[in-house]
């Protein structure tokens, strides 16, 4: 356990990213109480999923899947980099094709996503394997 | 809807470069981090693997948040949804306050994080709705 290592460090990074959640939340209380409805960044988000970025639920349940869980089965590690490589890839490819192709996305098209999103992130994109660097041989 | 976007396009914009710029911070934050990484600073990432008990909270918030975007309730009364968010809040810090005091196990399993994942998920959706003018519904 690195915390124990350097703790004044990872006190300071958790502290940068409370203030980006309160940041976050303030703004969101701030563009509620606007007098402008249907602006609020998660309303934003839905509307640009269903429209040209179908790719958001996909990469928000890998980010979920990356941080808050992650197998310990060495069978999926694939390295380090190659996961966050194929995460911009498809994000790219799926980008083009929401421009190029348009087509409805509905509420279980975008669900579907967001699990396999959360699937990607706790198989592919771990950090809990154990004993990396002997994996990496 | 179109009208909608019409008229209030400029603020539209300027939310959504608020939230690119937020994005970008984190990323170039995070990107300055892995090249401190030699002299000991963690990555988000792994301020999160590290510290998953002290950061419950972030657990539970983050399975409301995404909630929030695929999952909303919509109801026409703003009080309702000022209601929810406290009582949303309520729960997040008191998530807080117990990591904060140590009274959650050093490691968290992966079923206990989906735990806190899903209850702020269905939290967020059963009490915390999004109010939506109703002129403007129709």
């Amino acid at each position: 356990m690195e915390f124990f290592q350097n703790p004044g460090t990872y006190v300071v990074v958790r502290n940068i990213m409370i203030v980006f959640a309160v940041c976050y939340l303030v703004f969101e209380i701030i563009l509620n109480l606007n007098d402008i409805d249907d602006d609020t960044s998660n309303i934003i988000l839905l509307n640009a999923s269903k429209d040209k970025l179908f790719f958001i639920p996909f990469a928000l349940g890998a980010i979920v899947g990356h941080l808050f869980l992650g197998t310990e089965n060495e069978f999926f590690y694939i390295g380090d980099l190659p996961p966050v490589l194929i995460l911009f890839g498809l994000a790219i490819v799926a980008t083009i094709i929401g421009y190029k192709v348009p087509f409805k996305k509905t509420l279980l098209f975008l669900s579907v996503l967001l699990i396999l999103g959360i699937l990607f992130g706790h198989l592919f994109w771990s950090m809990n394997f154990p004993q990396k660097d002997l994996i990496k041989g | 809807m179109k009208s909608f976007l019409h008229r209030n396009w400029e603020t539209l914009k300027k939310i959504k470069v608020i939230l690119a710029i937020m994005l970008g911070a984190m990323i170039v934050i995070d990107i300055i981090l892995v090249a401190l990484g030699p002299k000991g600073w963690p990555t988000f990432s792994k301020v999160v693997l590290e510290t998953q008990d002290k950061l419950i909270w972030l657990t539970f918030l983050f399975g409301g948040l995404v909630a929030k975007i695929f999952y909303n309730r919509k109801v026409d009364r703003i009080g309702q949804e000022l209601s929810g968010f406290s009582s949303f809040m309520v729960i997040v810090g008191l998530l807080f306050l117990l990591g904060y005091y140590d009274f959650v196990p050093k490691d968290v399993p992966n079923e206990i994080q989906l735990a806190f994942l899903l209850s702020g998920g269905i939290l967020a959706y059963r009490v915390w709705p999004q109010y939506v003018n109703p002129e403007q519904k129709q």
